[in-house]
């Protein structure tokens, strides 16, 4: 009940702080998630970034800014010493406590949900653009966003059948898990022209070698730095169970941005071609 | 003599330690700006160097709470470690090594998980205490259960008390482990935050809660320290002299636990602290209860106000877990009286 009580307050409380700021556009922002580093960047709002997270990785001018968020977990104070006047936060990573503590610090927070979908791509931009105060931009960089999903969509490569796609993520060969149904990559797999091989649960769940064996996936996507985790490809072509998959006889192991595959905002054209042209 | 020269030295101390947790942080404030901010609430500025924007913010809203959060986590621990070393009898007996705390997240653990479920009628009722009370009694099954496992022929039995722990332990992790394969991501993150243990969620609202389950055995604890001081000596001598040991169990066990399930319940599990501080207490002033209750709860505001400067302080701009912290200053403790208690069985 609290739950539920607690998302209802955030929405409204983003949707006040998303409405009622409209007039005043946000000089110092401190953004909390790559997707949403990326799009106040593309939105032309990256000289206004004071600092983010530890995933703002790209561009580069992003990457040069300090970081102040590890994992979710930082230190109020030090986000505050950059006296932001925007904090543009991936929905749920907040606390109450912290939101709490942020409004009476008198710091705007706008928590920002993410949704993997098209849509969802072209509301997260507009939404980031109405909390930064520049409606306008937003609508511009919307609009280019879908007709461009939409071109790329029109000129997908399409094979006879669409591949089976296990996507495996991976800190080290101890904590794999892999991804279910209504995960972003999920959503990335379907668009790109690909079947997710785990049809069986949602979100991520922990790798097991016969749960490997059983989805036989054609393609076995990671992030970059998921497979260097494991020691290289062909570290991972020799655990066990791999070489009895599709994936493992054709050695197609795809290693992949994981902020590009995640951003599912103004790069999602980029990442659909680009995840599109290595499963088919 | 000497024990008010300890009393003095550690409120000064702990006073002096409040002063550098509000004066110091990521944000750079002149700590006449940090005085003024302080008195100002009072009506009154000594340098007149008050500023009412950012600054004032933090210091009241974020470093306030959290220091005072500090110092009532670390009272509650270094009180109820000491009170449950005494009636164990034994000074390894610490809230998160015998399980204890562990009792305490679990039941917040669960209360999390299935709270639209099974727990909102409880939680209407009980609102934003749900998760105090729920730890509290977590933490109380727990100690009955640990006490009950290792008592032989009406003695406390170390090795039993300390596997019993273990294995409490283990098993308040292997179902925490279980309720997060049925957590959302969300309800994960803040599983994720009981077993690490933090101060940085305090606010006025969570420290107004907190403060009655610690005040309460703060106060309340001293007034059994005669009982435990005959407790030491054995459970008849507490019947020898017409007091009822059962009573004064139940009543340290109830008073302990709720200090240490509340603390868990704001600031997840810091561990070691309940074990840590009470044998240094009784190395500066012996094992008598009057003595280490009460500076026990003095000692532990003051070690875990420093701790939580620590992590704040030394990987800037993030935190480090303030169970680290703990952790590293209270294992090489834990060793020593290993090696002590080894040498005196030796001789």
């Amino acid at each position: 009940m609290r739950i539920k009580k607690y998302y209802i307050v955030l929405i409204i409380i983003s949707f006040f702080s998303a409405t009622q700021y409209v007039a005043a556009q946000a000089k110092r922002i401190i953004t909390l998630s790559s997707a949403i580093s990326e799009t106040v960047n593309a939105l032309g709002y990256g000289k206004n970034i004071l600092a983010t997270d530890v995933t703002s990785v790209s561009p580069e001018e992003i990457n040069r800014l300090p970081k102040v968020s590890r994992n979710r977990s930082f230190s109020i104070e030090s986000i505050t010493a950059y006296r932001p006047d925007l904090i543009l936060v991936p929905e749920g990573d907040f606390s109450k406590e912290n939101l709490y503590q942020f409004k009476s610090l008198g710091i705007r927070v706008v928590t920002i949900r993410q949704e993997f979908s098209v849509q969802g791509a072209t509301k997260f931009i507009r939404h980031i653009a109405a909390a930064i105060g520049d409606k306008a931009r937003g609508e511009q960089l919307a609009q280019k966003t879908e007709s461009n999903i939409n071109t790329t969509l029109s000129q997908l490569k399409k094979g006879s059948k669409s591949p089976k796609v296990l996507f495996i993520y991976a800190r080290g060969v101890g904590t794999m898990n892999v991804a279910g149904k209504g995960s972003s990559i999920d959503a990335m797999i379907k668009l790109a022209g690909g079947k997710n091989a785990i049809q069986e649960f949602s979100d991520f769940k922990p790798y097991t070698t016969e749960a490997l064996i059983k989805s036989n996936p054609d393609v076995i996507l990671m992030f970059d730095f998921g497979l260097s985790s494991l020691g290289g490809r062909a570290a991972f072509l020799d655990l066990p169970g791999v070489s009895y998959t599709n994936a493992g006889k054709n050695k197609r192991i795809i290693e992949m941005n994981g902020p590009l595959l995640i951003n599912f905002s103004n790069r999602l054209p980029e990442a659909i071609k680009a995840l599109n042209n290595r499963i088919l | 003599m000497k024990r008010t020269v300890i009393y003095t030295c550690l409120s000064v101390g702990l006073l002096l330690s409040i002063c550098f947790s509000l004066g110091l942080g990521a944000m750079r404030i002149p700590i006449k700006e940090v005085i003024d901010t302080l008195t100002q609430t009072m009506g009154f500025t000594i340098f007149g160097s008050a500023d009412s924007g950012i600054n004032e913010g933090v210091i009241m809203m974020i470093r306030l709470p959290r220091t005072l959060m500090g110092v009532l986590v670390g009272a509650a621990l270094g009180i109820s470690g000491a009170a449950i070393q005494g009636i164990f009898r034994n000074p390894l007996a610490e809230p998160s090594l015998v399980g204890i705390s562990a009792g305490a997240s679990l039941m917040a653990v669960l209360i999390i998980a299935f709270e639209t479920l099974l727990f909102s009628s409880l939680s209407q009722l009980l609102g934003y205490y749900l998760l105090a009370f729920g730890a509290f009694v977590g933490a109380g099954i727990i100690a009955m259960l640990v006490y009950n496992l290792s008592k032989i022929n009406g003695q406390a039995n170390v090795s039993t008390m300390l596997l019993a722990g273990i294995a409490i332990n283990a098993m308040a992790g292997a179902l925490t482990g279980l309720v997060t394969y049925l957590a959302d991501e969300q309800k994960l993150r803040s599983i994720t935050f009981w077993m690490m243990g933090s101060l940085g969620g305090a606010t006025w609202q969570n420290v107004s809660c907190l403060f009655p389950f610690v005040i309460i055995p703060v106060i309340g604890l001293p007034f059994l320290a005669k009982g435990l001081n005959l407790f030491a000596i054995g459970e008849n001598q507490v019947e020898l002299i017409g007091l009822n040991p059962n009573r004064i169990k139940i009543l340290v066990v109830v008073l302990a636990t709720m200090a240490v399930g509340a603390s868990v319940a704001v600031s997840g599990i810091i561990g070691f602290i309940g074990l840590l501080i009470p044998h240094l207490t009784r190395l500066l002033g012996g094992v008598d209860h009057r003595f280490v209750l009460p500076v026990s709860a003095l000692m532990g505001a003051l070690v875990l106000t420093l701790a939580d400067m620590v992590s704040r302080l030394i990987v800037q701009p993030i935190e480090l877990p303030i169970g680290v912290v703990t952790a590293l200053m209270g294992t090489p403790i834990f060793l020593y009286i290993l090696i002590k208690d080894k040498k005196k069985l030796v001789n």
